[in-house]
């Protein structure tokens, strides 16, 4: 038996061994570039393949000694314009001293003294070079030199800043992020000026190799928070980056929980809030949506456009969010549990109503209730997904034909349409919660079918004592409520004005936790002196 | 090898106070057979014998920094005596935590869902509550923090919406009792919610400051004497002459509420609201039976015994006693003197022995 | 992965096993209650039994929305579902017998009890109401003139559901005239269980013949311990809620100072008792606060004056201290403290009350009375003279 055990955790080692071995990419290590051309040349074609879109350029330049230069790009990823502008133009028409040619430091002056680009550097490293290339930079290999300049000179099709579709305001900026990462820290940093805003940009994904840029503002943000950032993004051992939801679900503290930790949005004046705030953001290449760490459960009752406006009917707007999102997880629940096990709870006379409209279902409540929920999700899923001209006809059908007929075939009383409609409406008012709401609301569903109102106070608990237990990159997930922190209260269930929320949030930033000065209070000016009026 | 890595703050230690000693509003009921109208009185006498004992606890936890119950009955009574004292004392625990379990489980059976077995009922409030101690000491404190302002919250609402069915003369006369019978309902009062304080002693060394504790604690306790009080006062001055005749007085008076033909039938908040308290209480009690248990076992996490502590209490909750009559005779007749032992007697000898053999030595300061 | 996966197998399973075996014991679909507005409970024949009606609603004739209005399929949204057993509990279980569904009491807004069977004692009868948790406190107890039965039997006018009605009507008695007591269940239980207090219900008899039938209220019914033994009638009854405080609006005619009835509403009004032990002698100082307008004025003198108005306030004192004069008579006749002087007593003299407690069937008769009434009167409406031509 005891054989039989330590072949089995040998068996599991080699194996864990293998693993590891595969995700790192059978690429081995890449030679450097000799003094050859030719040679060069070679190389880079048995490792770059025989794509149609690689553009390979032979050309002389210089006087006298005509030396043999080869310009690679890929198509497509490249300003075309500007290459034959910048870089073709001043090598073939301006001259090399020859000197400079025959002892082989073309390429160093060529790059202090000829090529009119901004954003160049050389390396020896074939590696580099290649990585620049498939990223859309120019190569430029000039015989007898050793080290090849890679030459940036970017630009591709891009989708233009626009308003993002799924957070729009009515009030607030209008600019969106975009797939490239330049264009995102673009828009960062023309929100927050500050020299300490800092981007750290690292590469993930074995074939994919996106560009994953964090960013924060140095001496705001914890240094122990980005430690640990670039520690987790260290690890992730994977073939693809695709989305920054990849790297959300690699990062995150709580993979097993259904709320997440990890937020994520698509405007940059929300992102730039926060990381003002002393949080840390993730920018991933190819796609608009930024991660921001570490998360609260709060922030999800934050919208952006609740700085915007004054404070009262932002208090308002915020209470109401809580109790839209209580509606949408609890609503079914509750009224199934109201219906079949505590109908003393019912005021009379909706009592008697409720009664006469589950008179002839065939289905008991909690079957009604699940299939309603059910079909609703199934509903929004298919608007999502459906192309445009078919939209609104879906939606007709769905929400009025079918709560309707099923109302009058009988099948399903009219309350229980009223509740299942007033839920998948409010689901919609607390957008990251959503995915969380709709598991939440079935299993409350289905404990108030078990257990009426006790079930339903059990996964309450159970809910909260988890929510209370997670913690995002170090900060406990309910901070401000649990633990409770009183100047965190004036932007928690309601929204002080701007001018009392004099610090930043507790357990978040490190230092200087000073937002403001006091005394900043609007008041008109003192009357100088009494001026009778005339 | 610390048991508990967590920490909680001297404000959580306030707050988790109160909201482990909420559930007194619930078990009040027992006093209202004694005392009948006259229990506020009651109430006030034991919070004011509640305090020194209080500060008695704290006492023998700041002469003992960072060191739990075990550790500390070990160091004062010494290795044998100290083994022999701390089992005594995770026996009471275990104790209380079936014991609770059954009072609340018959309690919400007999008014709610009368026809509910009782596993069912308790398997899934053990589940959840196996969840919280799973999680360690800070999370229970910061799910106090909520409960807490829900319960106080609640308490004074149900105050005020009874403003209009309370009758001041219902609370005269005020002393209608013998002084025996008053003397028997503070001691109820006392060893039942007040002193359970004595299990805070293994929570106590997982405090922030721990030379602080003293006012935390003093301050959970009188916030809620002061929410028991608004219950008693309230209760007797509407419910009158017919507290003799309820059972269950905490249920019947929310009944009474009808603002509007609106707001009526709210019994089932209530109801919820004793859930929160005693899920509450009986989640510090599980802790507490658990880490004491480890402790006492030296075992480097006490995670492993939370199911199987989980599975014995409640199996043993189910049929603990076998009526509810039986189980309201002996909170009010055998449970305070059995409780006096452990709440009061031992640590007042652990506290005599502490002063005589002037603990802790300097070099007995140990790590924890 | 392996050890997840088999671990997420094994939860899985233990969660179907017990959402399988367990029976969700108390969940009761809405179909498979009936609700019940209002009981009666009447002596039966047999010796010994109980005769309970319980008017149970239909929940397919409610739905107005619906159909429209009036019930569509032309029946009764009730259902009087009559039976006869041994004792209340074990007779509506019973019931099932004829009904389809259990009963379902959280709804109940009246009890009704016959009147042969409240002379016999109620006590027994009550205990199920005040025992099994799903029955409210606040249901309304009355006591019928007949039986019960034949109150609930009425078509129903107004309300769809007659129970409902008589509820109402209740309510909207003590509202508006004030001339019966209004009492919930809890306070009639508070009553039986004192020694000393004699517990009270609206009266209601049934007045007029087949279609026209109606339930009326028509006094308040007076027990002593938990039987009936008396009623006191409109004045009467108004008398005794002027001493409980539980006037709300009301009307009092009196003599206007030319000699034609004056209608006064009065607004507001409360009571304060306050025992005195006095040689031996108990004494009750009894203080009325009360407030009214002027509302109705049959002749020809305008009001508007203030000696007008201090004649009608003096007469309305008379009005009053005349009605709980005739209550304390009639309770003095029946000898039954439908007051509360005994609780008011304890409460103030609790040593002297042991012993008064047991001799209070003799002591009640002995009672003074000391009555301070403060009667005012505000306002006189709309048009400051009566709608004649004649002066003065």
């Amino acid at each position: 038996m005891f054989g039989y055990i330590i072949k089995k955790i040998r068996f599991r080692k080699i194996r864990n061994e293998n693993d590891a071995e595969q995700g790192r990419g059978a690429e081995g290590d890449l030679p450097a570039f000799s003094e050859d051309l030719e040679e060069n040349l070679k190389a880079l074609k048995l490792i770059l393949g025989k794509s149609g879109d690689i553009v390979l350029r032979r050309f002389t330049f210089g006087y006298k000694n005509g030396a043999e230069a080869a310009l690679l790009f890929i198509d497509g990823l490249v300003d075309k314009s500007l290459v034959h502008e910048n870089i073709m133009k001043p090598l073939m028409l301006g001259a090399v001293p020859a000197k400079e040619t025959s002892e082989g430091s073309g390429i160093a002056y060529i790059k202090s003294a000829l090529l009119y680009v901004g954003d160049l550097r050389e390396s020896a490293s074939v590696r580099e070079a290649v990585e620049g290339f498939l990223s859309g930079d120019t190569i430029l290999l000039v015989n007898g030199s050793k080290e090849a300049l890679i030459i940036s000179l970017r630009g591709w099709q891009n989708r233009s800043i626009e308003e993002p579709l799924t957070e729009s305001t009515v009030r607030g900026p209008r600019d969106g992020f975009t797939e490239t990462l330049r264009v995102n820290t673009m828009l960062l940093r023309r929100k927050i000026r500050c020299p300490d805003l800092t981007f750290e940009t690292v590469q993930i994904g074995v074939r994919t190799r996106t560009d994953v840029c964090i960013a924060y503002i140095d001496g705001l943000a914890s240094p122990g928070l980005i430690e640990e950032i670039k520690k987790r993004l260290g690890r992730i051992n994977t073939d693809a980056i695709l989305e920054s939801g990849y790297i959300e679900q690699f990062i995150e503290d709580a993979p097993f929980s259904i709320f997440s930790t990890v937020a994520n949005s698509e405007r940059p004046d929300k992102i730039a809030a926060k990381l003002l705030e002393g949080r840390a953001a993730i920018l991933v290449d190819g796609t608009p949506f930024v991660l921001t760490v570490p998360t609260l459960f709060i922030e999800s009752f934050q919208a952006a456009e609740d700085y915007y406006s004054r404070p009262y009917f932002a208090s308002v707007i915020r209470l109401l969010r809580y109790l839209a999102f209580f509606i949408s997880v609890l609503a079914p629940a509750l009224y199934v549990a109201m219906a079949t096990f505590h109908q003393e709870l019912i005021p009379t006379p909706l009592l008697l109503t409720v009664a006469s409209a589950h008179e002839g279902t065939p289905f008991p409540s909690v079957l009604e209730a699940g299939l309603m929920v059910i079909i609703f999700e199934i509903l929004r899923e298919a608007g999502v997904r459906l192309p445009r001209p078919v939209g609104s006809a879906v939606s007709i059908v769905g929400a009025l034909v079918i709560g309707d007929a099923a109302v009058s075939a009988g099948l399903i009383g009219a309350p229980m349409v009223i509740v299942v409609a007033m839920t998948a409406v409010s689901s919609f008012v607390v957008p990251p919660q959503t995915d969380a709401g709709a598991i939440m609301r079935l299993s409350f569903l289905i404990l108030a079918g078990m257990m009426g109102g006790y079930g339903i106070a059990i996964g309450l608990f159970a809910v909260f004592v988890h929510l209370a237990s997670l913690r995002s990159f170090g900060t406990p997930y309910l901070s401000a409520v649990a633990p409770f922190s009183k100047r965190d209260m004036k932007d928690t269930f309601i929204r002080a004005p701007l001018w009392s929320m004099r610090k930043r949030p507790e357990n978040i930033a490190a230092e200087d936790k000073v937002r403001q000065g006091t005394g900043l209070t609007p008041a008109p000016p003192e009357p100088e002196h009494q001026k009778p009026e005339a | 090898m610390k048991l508990e890595k967590g920490e909680i703050s001297n404000a959580q230690l306030a707050v988790l106070t109160i909201a482990f000693l909420q559930a007194m509003t619930l078990t009040i009921n027992f006093n209202y057979a004694i005392t009948k109208q006259g229990t506020w009185l009651a109430v006030l006498a034991g919070f004011v014998l509640a305090l020194p004992i209080a500060v008695l606890y704290t006492a023998i936890a700041r002469r003992f920094p960072g060191q739990n119950l075990i550790q500390i009955n070990d160091a004062v009574f010494g290795p044998y005596a100290g083994k022999l004292i701390s089992i005594l004392y995770i026996w009471f625990f275990i104790q209380l935590t079936i014991h609770y379990m059954f009072f609340f489980n018959s309690f919400w059976i007999t008014y709610i869902m009368p026809e509910t077995p009782r596993v069912a009922f308790l398997v899934m409030f053990a589940f959840v509550c196996a969840m919280a101690v799973w999680s360690g000491i800070e999370v229970i404190a910061r799910c106090s923090y909520l409960f807490s302002a829900v319960v106080a919250v609640t308490i004074v609402t149900v105050a005020v919406l009874l403003v209009k069915e309370i009758e001041p003369g219902n609370l005269l006369p005020i002393v209608d009792f013998s002084l025996k019978d008053f003397v028997q309902s503070v001691h109820v009062i006392l060893t039942v919610p007040f002193c359970d304080l004595v299990v805070f002693l293994m929570i106590l060394p997982y405090t922030a400051q721990k030379q602080k504790i003293r006012k935390p604690v003093l301050i959970g306790v009188s916030l809620s004497a002061a929410q028991l009080l608004i219950v008693a006062v309230v209760s007797a001055a509407v419910m009158g002459q017919r507290i003799l005749n309820t059972s269950s007085v905490s249920f019947a008076v929310p009944r009474l509420i009808d603002v509007a033909d609106i707001l009526t039938r709210l019994d089932i908040l209530v109801a919820i609201m004793f859930l929160i308290t005693v899920f509450m209480k009986i989640s510090i009690f599980y802790y507490v039976t658990v880490l004491s248990l480890a402790q006492f076992l030296r075992l480097r996490a006490y995670r492993p015994l939370v199911v199987p502590i989980g599975v014995l209490c409640t199996a043993v909750a189910v049929r603990l006693y076998p009526s509810d009559l039986e189980q309201v005779y002996a909170a009010t007749f055998v449970w305070p003197f059995n409780a006096a032992v452990y709440e009061i007697l031992l640590p007042i000898l652990t506290f005599a022995v502490i002063l005589v053999r002037r603990l802790p030595k300097k070099e007995e300061a140990v790590s924890p | 992965m392996r050890k997840f996966t088999w671990k997420a197998l094994k939860i899985a399973a233990c969660v179907l096993c017990m959402l399988s075996v367990s029976g969700c014991w108390n969940s009761r679909e809405l179909n498979t209650l009936s609700i019940v507005m209002g009981v009666g409970i009447d002596k039966a024949e047999e010796a010994g039994e109980v005769r309970i009606t319980a008017q149970v609603v239909r929940p397919g004739e409610i739905g107005s929305a619906q159909n429209g209005g009036q019930s569509s399929t032309g029946g009764d949204a009730f259902w009087n579902v009559k039976n006869t057993g041994l004792t209340v509990f074990s007779t509506i279980r019973d019931m099932t017998n004829q009904i389809s569904r259990k009963l379902f009491f959280s709804h109940n807004r009246i009890i009704i009890f016959g009147k042969s069977l409240a002379e016999e004692g109620v006590h027994g009868e009550v205990d199920f109401f005040a025992r099994d948790p799903e029955p409210r406190s606040n249901v309304y107890v009355l006591v019928a003139e007949g039986t019960a039965e034949e109150v609930l039997d009425t078509e129903a006018k107004l309300e769809k559901i007659p129970a409902d009605k008589i509820a109402d009507m209740v309510e909207g008695q003590t509202a508006a005239m004030s001339q019966s007591c209004k009492i919930k269940l809890s306070d009639f239980v508070l009553r039986l269980m004192s020694k000393t207090t004699a517990p009270i219900a609206t009266m209601i008899e049934v007045t007029g013949e087949g279609e026209e039938a109606v339930p009326t209220i028509c006094g308040t019914a007076v027990f002593k311990q938990d039987k009936l033994v008396g009623k006191l009638d409109k004045r009467e009854g108004r008398g005794l809620l002027w001493v409980l405080g539980e006037v709300e609006l009301s009307i009092i005619v009196v003599d206007g100072p030319d000699g034609s009835p004056v209608s006064l509403e009065s607004i507001r009004s409360s009571g304060k008792i306050t025992p005195e032990l006095r040689d031996g002698k108990v004494v009750m100082k009894i203080k009325i606060t009360e407030e009214g307008n002027v509302a109705e004025d049959t002749g020809t003198t305008p009001l508007n004056t203030t000696d007008a108005l201090a004649f009608l306030e003096q007469q309305k004192t008379e009005a009053i201290r005349s009605e709980i004069l005739a209550a304390f008579e009639k309770a003095k006749e029946l000898d039954a403290d439908i007051f509360g002087f005994g609780e008011a007593l304890y409460q103030k003299y609790p040593n002297e009350w042991k012993d008064m407690e047991d001799q209070w069937d003799e002591i009640f008769p002995t009672i003074e009375l000391e009555l301070d009434i403060d009667a005012q009167l505000r306002l006189t409406g709309r048009i400051n003279s009566p709608v004649t031509a004649d002066e003065g």
